[in-house]
């Protein structure tokens, strides 16, 4: 059927003829033997197994679970979990248990076992570990058979649907019983199976649990805050572009720096050149004295200025001369008659 | 058994965990740099905006002196205004002592960028000429 699948060509399909339960068969089984393991073997407590070097899949001896058939009030399978240690409690050894539930019909199949149990049976068995695939319950994988011969003293027989291990020497009569080898080789897995804790030993499962649920609290406490940063950031960077935009600054740094450094510098010229001309112009003239020309210009660097005042006493000049000499550097000073005139620059 | 290791998932957790924490302290990095940038960029930006008002927008200093001469009468024949593309002259004629220091005193008051002025006095009238720079 997978082969058939496989060799497929779509473009001639008549769809109408299609048999789709079939394709959906053979995709299930091909599904089947992704997740399956391609041997299995009884564990019984009784047989070694030393030449096992590939997956394997276990088919646990009903000595190793419990199993009871009950009507639960529940409908789910998750609910019906949470009230099955109480199903058991009366019947069940001290010891530290696993349940599994399967719904069937109206009923409940409950499933009680010690994983410390079937884990030192398997490595008794001489399996390793690593290899153990699923592990399967008799009670779901041998329903094809009325009767299994587990051993020359054992029969696995099914009493009102319940599979249970039984001595060979209590049947008053011959009945039909396969080799439990056989019932392996014919057997069909289920979907029903378990998987057991191997590192129980390396750390105790509560313990492990409360570290990684802990670890687990600290990872998504720590990616929460990532995403939050994040979206600070990506808030933080639309400001500044609003900001960019808000100022129209220019995008390259080197253009808003050379921008700014001309402005700046813009500015400062504007400001030293009033403050000199200021300084010009508002000379504390003497009584009488007044100002006849004043001429301040920018050449270069250098800022030009010429004054020439008019003294009413020659005597003046000399506070003149003070004046500009604390806010200029003087070239010349010419007094010529009462006109006095002074040269400078800055 | 294929189940996982438990202090596989312990290792690949405190993995994450210290990625996570290495991303997040990457990240904060990111955020102080760029918020010292945010505010560095928005004082920039006022002063560029700030700077730009007083000396980037020629029209608006043009505009500014003509507003002024005008209010003062002296935007009329013997003044002169010429503007060129680099700078702007203006020549005032013969003005009373009050109104030469209003139009020194204004001069010296604005943000412009002087870069020639003269002060004549003739009969104790003034006559000024200045030169401002875009």
């Amino acid at each position: 059927m997978l082969a058939s699948l496989q060799h497929i060509n779509f473009k001639n399909i008549d769809f109408k003829n299609i048999d789709f339960k079939k394709y959906t068969l053979a995709l299930k089984n091909k599904y089947k033997n992704i997740i399956y393991a391609k041997n299995s073997v009884f564990l019984d407590g009784n047989n070694r197994y030393t030449n096992i070097n590939d997956k394997v899949d276990i088919v646990l001896s009903p000595k190793f679970y419990w199993v009871r058939k009950v009507a639960l009030p529940v409908k789910s399978v998750s609910k019906a979990l949470k009230i099955v240690p109480d199903f058991f409690n009366d019947v069940l050894p001290q010891g530290n248990y696993k349940y599994k539930v399967i719904k069937s019909a109206d009923e409940f199949l409950l499933f009680a076992y010690e994983e410390s149990v079937i884990l030192d049976a398997i490595k008794n068995s001489g399996i390793n570990i690593t290899f153990v695939n699923k592990i399967f319950f008799a009670q779901t994988e041998f329903s094809n058979f009325g009767a299994i011969n587990v051993s020359n003293n054992d029969v696995l027989y099914y009493k009102d649907n319940i599979l249970v291990k039984l001595p060979a020497n209590i049947f008053t009569k011959d009945i039909q019983a396969v080799s439990i080898d056989y019932a392996m080789q014919d057997i069909a897995k289920s979907t029903i199976y378990i998987t057991i804790s191997v590192y129980e030993d390396v750390i105790a499962t509560k313990t492990s649990q409360i570290v990684i649920v802990a670890l687990s609290f600290i990872m998504v406490f720590y990616f929460l805050e990532y995403m939050l940063m994040k979206q600070k950031l990506s808030a933080l960077i639309t400001t500044k572009n609003n900001i960019v935009k808000k100022y129209n600054i220019p995008s390259s740094t080197i253009v808003f720096n050379s921008l700014l450094k001309s402005l700046g510098s813009k500015k400062e010229k504007s400001i030293t050149s009033r403050q000199d001309l200021y300084s010009l112009l508002k000379v504390p003239l003497k009584t009488n004295d007044y100002l006849k020309i004043a001429t301040f210009k920018t050449s270069g660097k250098d800022k030009l200025f010429f004054i020439q005042i008019i003294l009413a006493d020659a005597k003046n000049a000399t506070h003149y001369k003070d004046y500009f000499k604390t806010k200029f550097q003087i070239k010349s000073i010419k007094v010529n008659g009462e006109l006095l005139a002074i040269k400078g620059k800055k | 058994m294929n189940k996982i290791n438990p202090l596989h998932i312990v290792a690949f957790l405190i993995v994450v965990i210290l990625i996570l924490i290495f991303k997040v302290n990457f990240i904060q990095k990111n955020i102080n740099t760029l918020s010292y940038s945010i505010e560095k960029t928005k004082q920039s930006g006022i002063y560029l905006s700030e700077i730009k008002k007083e000396f980037g927008n020629k029209q608006k200093q043009v505009k500014f002196l003509k507003k002024f001469l005008k209010s003062n009468g002296l935007d009329k024949s013997p003044h002169k205004l010429r503007i060129s593309s680099s700078e702007i002259n203006i020549d005032i004629v013969n003005v009373e002592s009050k109104l030469a220091n209003k139009v020194v005193s204004k001069i010296l008051n604005t943000s412009l960028l002087v870069s020639s002025f003269e002060i004549k006095d003739v009969d104790f009238n003034k006559t000024i000429k200045i030169k401002i720079k875009f």
